[in-house]
């Protein structure tokens, strides 16, 4: 006699379609075994009886007024738009690390200062300053910041972007006056910050610096003229030039590392039973 | 028993507009909406955790994290799809931190207790399939809650956890197989 075990979970779980529920009813009925286990399964909900209302109760007074809805009628109106993204931007700047920003400030104003002397020198600078604090902040993984946005509703998509936003905006405000050339320097910086992030967020911050690095490498080096074959160069060019293609590209890569943020796994702990 | 949750579709606009009075601060909406949901909920938490008590503290952040942040949902997914995201948030990072080592209290009651397989099987509801799916790896236990505890359909699991429906399956097959093949290795001893 065959068992019809691989549809047991199914039929109890009432998911199976019909014709083959009444398959298994027919044979549960002459098989003593397929009856244990599907009683078994069964059994796998039924210890679950939930907790009273007491528990909703416990929950309200634990935190007695929602994020919205207590506020008075008016400020849902005028408020709305800042009321999400300003208390984010808070709890995110608390998140990053200092380092995050005294580093890229220091060299940019470095790059600024060399610039007076080589003018190109910031144009340089800001571009790989730019993708590598980036690819700090876009990593998923670190604690406590997936923690945190684990442990809200905040979508950790929009958690990302303001992260990203942050420090892409900080880091332009800082560089951006000294770069003379600020159309070619925008378009390079916009492609390698978003290849940063994208590879960031799929692959982990220190993936994303070697990243950048070799890719920003790869542009100087065709700068250079180090590139011998010259179709190859020429595609090369083309992409860091400020063109509308270079921030398409940009774009694409970044909506891409946006979605890819909602999109994880689910985490493993070390132990997958109960500790006794 | 299984599917006592009404799972018919006519169902979901009343959710969302229950949820629109908790987001509007509405207390008693909150337990219309745990009334509606609760037993799937806890179905999936006890069966992740383990443990009642464990699981009752999930469910309770859970409520509370959905009567701060009811306001946040976009109604892009089915409310009880946004449910069981916001439980299953809570419940990875509580049992994310179970992992670090056990706390001095628990060892000091392990004297007097039974051994730690009987106190398994106590705690997963005392039968050996329950225990069998609490020893799962998280990702195979996952679905176990959620299709077979929890009764949702696979389509709104893989939606859930952000999966192909496709590795649902073969996650509740692998699953199965590990189960069987604990529950053999059990009968073995």
């Amino acid at each position: 006699m065959t068992h019809p075990s691989a549809d047991l979970p199914e039929f109890v779980a009432g998911t199976l379609p019909g014709d083959r529920m009444s398959t298994v009813e027919r044979h549960l009925a002459g098989c003593a075994r397929c009856a244990t286990d599907a009683a078994a399964w069964g059994a796998l909900s039924a210890g679950a009886e939930p907790p009273g209302p007491h528990i909703v109760v416990a929950a309200l007074q634990s935190r007695p007024t929602p994020l919205t809805g207590a506020l008075p009628r008016q400020s849902r109106l005028h408020g709305f738009r800042w009321r999400v993204p300003l208390p984010l931007a808070r709890a995110q700047l608390r998140l990053i690390p200092w380092l995050v920003w005294v580093s890229p400030a220091a060299a940019l104003v470095l790059g600024g200062v060399v610039s007076r002397h080589r003018p190109e020198a910031q144009s340089l600078v800001l571009p790989l300053v730019l993708a590598l604090s980036i690819a700090t902040v876009a990593d998923q993984d670190p604690a406590p910041v997936s923690d945190v946005v684990r442990a809200t509703p905040t979508s950790p998509r929009a958690v990302l972007l303001c992260r990203v936003l942050m420090v892409a905006v900080f880091d332009l405000v800082v560089g951006l006056p000294t770069a003379v050339d600020r159309g070619g320097g925008l378009g390079a910086a916009a492609v390698l910050a978003a290849l940063a992030m994208l590879t960031a967020v799929v692959r982990g911050a220190e993936t994303a610096a070697v990243v950048a690095v070799v890719v920003w490498a790869s542009r100087l080096a065709a700068d250079q003229d180090l590139i011998a074959p010259h179709p190859v160069r020429a595609v090369v060019v083309a992409l860091w030039g400020a063109g509308p293609w270079t921030f398409a590209v940009a774009f694409g890569l970044a909506v891409v590392a946006v979605a890819a943020a909602g999109r994880s796994e689910p985490v493993r702990g070390s132990r997958a039973t109960t500790p006794v | 028993m299984m599917g006592a949750m009404p799972r018919a579709a006519g169902i979901e606009p009343h959710d969302s507009a229950v949820l629109a009075a908790v987001a509007a601060g509405d207390g008693a909406a909150l337990g219309e909406l745990y009334r509606r949901h609760g037993r799937a909920l806890f179905g999936y938490l006890l069966r992740m955790s383990g443990d009642r008590m464990v699981a009752e503290e999930i469910l309770q952040d859970t409520l509370v994290a959905v009567w701060r942040g009811a306001a946040g949902f976009e109604a892009r997914a089915s409310v009880r799809t946004w449910l069981f995201g916001i439980a299953r948030r809570q419940a990875l990072q509580r049992l994310r931190k179970r992992s670090a080592p056990a706390p001095a209290e628990i060892v000091d009651r392990a004297d007097a207790a039974p051994g730690p397989e009987e106190l398994a099987v106590l705690a997963s509801g005392g039968t050996a399939v329950a225990a069998a799916v609490g020893r799962l790896p998280d990702h195979h236990r996952e679905v176990v809650a959620l299709a077979m505890v929890a009764g949702l359909p696979l389509a709104e699991v893989a939606g859930i956890l952000g999966i192909s429906v496709g590795t649902v399956k073969s996650r509740l097959f692998n699953a199965r197989a590990a189960v069987v093949r604990l529950l053999a290795a059990e009968e073995d001893r």
